[in-house]
């Protein structure tokens, strides 16, 4: 698997330039809108890279129960790329939210249940990295986070469900789609594009960054060999 | 209608920074491995 992300890497990275080159000419041609003005800019960034939050943490879900069930690494590379690359997903989503909510709702942040059940997600990214980081044997960090996680997906619906489920300042969702549209097709296109472009980024990101730990994990074997051999 | 432009140059700068920055520090890390596992005679795998 590995292997093969080394060579779809740069097709990505083309895509990735590609498609955020499109989706950034769309952003800063489109209209303003009539009620947020030019603020809806924001969006177009806040919506992928929520959407990614939650695409992150679903491939974490399906790479941890494949690893529990197989015990191959390739599955746990996955899953620790899709942590380091969820949590910057994640981060984004929650801080240019707050830097929308501030001129839009007139605070930088309300305890909503959208809101508070991202922040949740933000945690869980983090408590994985500090939980692999903190087990010495990595067959057990491996087995413990990959635990960890599939107990925190019980995160993902409540996020999903949690503008429908609670009464929340949060707006429920604008497009889900084409029956129950609620954003004008203006501002559709480069909400689209922008979505496109961060799965591409998210993927180039995702293979990225599990080259670099198969690499580091290899390196580490041949230090612990080279140790073993100086011993004997 | 205020201009927002502060705020939206603000989101779209912390998105360059959040997401290509990890890109760049894992690239980095990826080539100083690499070349450590070259100099030992082993390639990737």
């Amino acid at each position: 698997m590995i292997k093969w992300f080394a060579k779809i890497q740069w097709f990505l990275a083309t895509a990735t330039v590609l498609s955020l080159a499109a989706g950034l000419w769309l952003v800063f041609s489109a209209p303003d809108d009539f009620q947020q003005g030019n603020a809806v800019r924001i969006l177009y960034v806040h919506v992928p890279a929520a959407k990614m939050s939650l695409l992150s943490y679903l491939l974490l879900s399906l790479a941890s129960a494949l690893y529990l069930w197989r015990r191959q690494e390739k599955w746990d590379i996955l899953a620790e790329a899709s942590v380091s690359v969820g949590a910057a997903f994640t981060a984004l989503t929650l801080l240019s939210g707050s830097i929308w909510g501030k001129p839009m709702w007139g605070a930088w942040w309300a305890w909503d249940a959208r809101l508070t059940s991202m922040l949740v997600l933000l945690i869980l990214f983090m408590g994985l990295m500090a939980l692999r980081n903190a087990l010495d044997d990595p067959h057990k960090a491996a087995r413990a986070t990959a635990v960890l996680a599939l107990i925190g997906a019980v995160d993902l619906p409540i996020i999903h469900f949690s503008v429908v489920w609670w009464r929340t300042l949060h707006q429920p969702p604008s497009f889900a789609g084409p029956a129950k549209q609620s954003i004008t097709g203006d501002l559709l296109p480069p909400l689209l594009v922008m979505s496109v472009a961060f799965v591409v980024l998210g993927g180039w990101l995702l293979v990225l960054k599990s080259r670099e730990i198969a690499a580091r994990r290899q390196w580490e074997a041949v230090e612990t060999e080279r140790l073993e051999q100086n011993h004997a | 209608m205020p201009d927002y432009s502060d705020y939206v140059w603000s989101v779209y700068g912390l998105a360059a920074l959040l997401l290509l920055g990890p890109a760049w520090v894992w690239w980095r890390r990826l080539q100083r491995v690499r070349r450590l596992l070259q100099a030992e005679g082993k390639d990737e795998q």
